[in-house]
């Protein structure tokens, strides 16, 4: 047998028995959460260890690291992984009904749109009412489910999938195989772009804009065609499908092309300095047609504009509010609001009698506390504060330390990587791609800063932008270390590339094996797949009929399911509210009179209050649970061995 | 003058709409999924292509993806602007009839297209 074939053999049955043991290992948890609805949640123990599932993606994406193997087996390798990262949120759904916040909400919204055949503006409950304002991804849904007659939860289930599987690798391809020039290294940053921490894939409006919104960069700044007014016109139709997609995707995209723009202004000032010129040339010989451009620009403006100031202006006033209140008053504070003189202090009343119920805002400090408090208080570092935040995050989240030093150690090893191919590729740069990296290095670096306003916290999310900026760096670092065929050189390819992977696989927040392996202490019920049972389900579409649109006293279980599926108005925002309700050993006269003010009509609890927390407090007193059953304006209208809904029976 | 390649095309996208109102009569899940896919991402996408981009002009994959783009985007844009403006309800059978009728405004206007062409397409 030829040398060669023998490879591509030994290539092919270890992705065959890559894709064998993760589809083995995927049976087995699923079939444990099955077994185990009544006792949840499931313990690390139960499940098989952790290890197999990274065996099997090893096993599937080595053949593409390996550049002894032939192209199809490095295809199959590649579209293998690419399958399983992309329909990972189906295929991992231990109950087989959409998970998390974002989902839940958007088949709410899809629901809303099929049951009454019409699309209203911000109809809904709890995030759906916001999301009904972007209307692209669940009319999408909407037409899945009614051509192919699959239920809408399914369509939920698969359709972003299916969308992206579709066309994202292929347009990304496309994108980076422009500027690096090869196939191979399209192939590869088509990879480098798959590692990163924010791949998530579920159904969430940002996922479908994101590809309309690099396709239109694709059109207007890296295709062939983009001299033509025909490309002007096909980017508009995609600028129009982004804005009315997506809220935050339209402005990183108006963003996006504002700074391209901007660059190649400041590119063609800058290269008229004599030294600059012959490093730049390359860069700003390319030429950019800025009558078509303008034209595209001005209309993707108009777009996001008109959708802002009407569909989208309520989204549109909190960013607003958001940037100014937070991110930049924290860079640029007024000093006459901040100063606490200790006069003050000695004036502010002694706090007495019970504790403040809202633990959103910050305790109040005592006057003692305040009197020690310097009248000038230090700047606040927000580089620091920035760290200090996210290495909390970190620590508070479901990681292992083996997990952490992986992570690090790759973060490393990436800066490492991509500060060298920057260095590799200088001679080479394209404008596009020293654009991007301008401009995506700077909201990478703008991202960490927010983290300090917690609205604004989009690390978990800001790498499926600013990795569009990187690539092609870390991909010519990447490959600068097997630019000789030294089979060492290749085992510390393999080994960097797919370690990549494996960190930025840890990263992602949802729809990852890792949201299986919830340590006993770290489990919360936020967005949390691994809860949501038949018997849930079953208590969500009860509440459709009887308490749709109603309000109701929940907490983020509630909110997820109930309000989600349920379409009732629970309200999770009002942390005085949940805590009155299920903290206290009794309805205290305030937390009746809150619910009288917000019409609250039904009360859910549940069996993972005493046990489980969430961002709105929990676990709470098991005696504090008990109170429900003993009230006379209280009847227990649904019942379940999980959740039970009381009824309010009188006016309180 | 139209080749075999565009009437082949017409024909497949014809299909795609046949197979697929046949198929709510005759519910075959894995088929009409398929039906749907095909109707969702590359009508009227595939046409809209071709009367942009002359086929010799346009690499095969790149005319594959923005086939898929244009066909998603338009779509999603049309049945929108169709509720919207006119009122025309999301339910199976006018999703169906208004993604056919679109798609069939498109084929028209490339078939214009393609004859004014004429030899230059293949």
């Amino acid at each position: 047998m030829n040398p060669n074939k023998n490879s591509d053999l030994i290539g092919y049955i270890a992705v065959l028995c890559g894709l064998a043991i993760y589809i083995l290992w995927l049976l087995q948890v699923r079939s444990i959460f099955a077994g185990q609805t009544a006792n949840l949640p499931v313990h690390i123990d139960q499940l098989p260890t952790q290890l197999v599932y990274w065996i099997s993606i090893i096993l599937i994406i080595a053949p593409f690291t390996m550049a002894r193997f032939s192209k199809p087996v490095r295809m199959l390798s590649l579209f293998t992984l690419l399958f399983i990262v992309i329909f990972a949120f189906a295929l991992q759904s231990p109950f087989n009904v959409p998970y998390s916040r974002d989902p839940q909400y958007t088949l709410q919204a899809s629901e809303m749109i099929k049951d009454s055949g019409y699309w209203v503006a911000s109809t809904g409950t709890g995030q759906a009412r916001g999301y009904s304002d972007f209307p692209g991804l669940p009319i999408y849904h909407v037409m899945l489910s009614s051509l192919s007659g699959i239920s809408l939860t399914q369509a939920v289930m698969w359709g972003m999938g299916i969308f992206r599987f579709a066309i994202f690798p292929l347009l990304l391809f496309l994108f980076f195989r422009s500027i690096l020039k090869t196939n191979e290294l399209g192939l590869f940053a088509l990879f480098v772009y798959f590692t990163s921490p924010s791949m998530t894939n579920h159904p969430h409006y940002e996922g479908m804009a994101i590809v309309f919104g690099i396709a239109m960069v694709y059109l207007v700044f890296v295709s062939e065609h983009k001299y033509h007014w025909r490309t002007v016109a096909l980017a508009s139709v995609l600028g129009a499908a982004t804005v009315f997609t997506h809220h935050f995707t339209s402005y990183v995209v108006f963003a996006w092309l504002f700074a391209l723009a901007a660059l190649a202004i400041v590119f063609v000032i800058v290269c008229r300095i004599p030294r600059v010129s012959q490093m730049s040339h390359a860069i700003v010989s390319e030429r950019i047609d800025w009558k078509r451009f303008t034209a595209l620009f001005l209309i993707f403006a108009f777009m996001l504009a008109g959708w802002s100031m009407t569909y989208g202006a309520g989204h549109y006033q909190l960013y607003v509010a958001g940037l100014n209140n937070g991110f930049l008053d924290v860079i640029f504070p007024e000093p006459a609001a901040k100063q606490v003189t200790a006069s003050a202090a000695a004036s502010v009343p002694r706090v007495v009698g019970e504790s403040p119920l809202s633990f959103a805002t910050a305790t109040p400090e005592s006057p003692q506390q305040i009197a020690l408090t310097p009248p000038n208080p230090p700047k606040p570092n927000v580089i620091s504060e920035s760290i200090n935040k996210i290495r909390t995050q970190v620590m508070a989240g479901n990681f292992k330390p083996s997990e952490i030093l992986i992570v690090g150690v790759v973060v490393v090893l990436a800066l490492s990587l991509l500060g060298y191919g920057f260095i590799l590729r200088l001679h080479e740069l394209s404008f596009i791609e020293i654009g991007n990296f301008i401009f995506f290095g700077t909201l990478t670096l703008a991202g960490f800063l927010m983290v300090v306003v917690v609205r604004y916290n989009i690390i978990s999310r800001m790498f499926e932008f600013t990795y569009i900026g990187m690539v092609t760096f870390l991909v010519a670092g990447l490959i600068a270390l097997r630019n000789r065929p030294t089979l060492f050189r290749q085992v510390v390819f393999s080994i960097c590339a797919i370690a990549m992977l494996v960190a930025g696989n840890l990263m992602v927040s949802s729809g990852q094996e890792r949201s299986f392996y919830v340590a006993d202490n770290k489990a919360t019920l936020d967005s949390s797949q691994v809860f949501l049972t038949p018997s849930t389900a079953a208590m969500a579409s009860w509440s459709l009929n009887n308490f749709r649109n109603k309000h109701a006293a929940g907490e983020s279980f509630i909110f997820d399911t109930v309000g989600a599926y349920g379409q009732v108005n629970v309200h999770i925002y009002e942390p005085t509210l949940v805590r009155g309700v299920y903290n206290g050993l009794t309805f205290t006269d305030r937390v009746r009179q809150q619910m009288k003010y917000d019409f609250i009509e039904v009360i859910f609890t549940h069996k993972y209050l005493a046990t489980v927390g969430s961002q709105t407090g929990g676990p709470f007193p098991a005696a504090a649970l008990r109170k429900f059953d003993e009230q006379s304006w209280l009847t227990r209208a649904y019942d379940s061995s999980i959740i039970q809904a009381y009824y309010l029976r009188e006016q309180i | 003058m139209i080749t075999l390649t565009t009437k082949r095309i017409y024909l497949g996208i014809a299909g795609l709409f046949a197979l697929n109102a046949a198929l709510f009569l005759v519910p075959i899940v894995p088929l009409r999924l398929a039906t749907a896919i095909g109707i969702l991402f590359l009508t009227p996408g595939v046409f809209v292509v071709r009367i942009l981009y002359p086929a010799q002009k346009l690499e095969s994959l790149e005319g594959l993806v923005l086939t898929m783009l244009a066909s998603v985007a338009l779509n999603l844009l049309f049945m929108f602007g169709l509720n919207v403006v006119v009122h025309v309800p999301f339910n199976d059978l006018a999703i169906l009839v208004s993604l056919a009728a679109l798609s069939a405004f498109f084929a028209l206007a490339d078939f214009v297209v393609c004859s004014n062409r004429g030899g230059r397409r293949k």
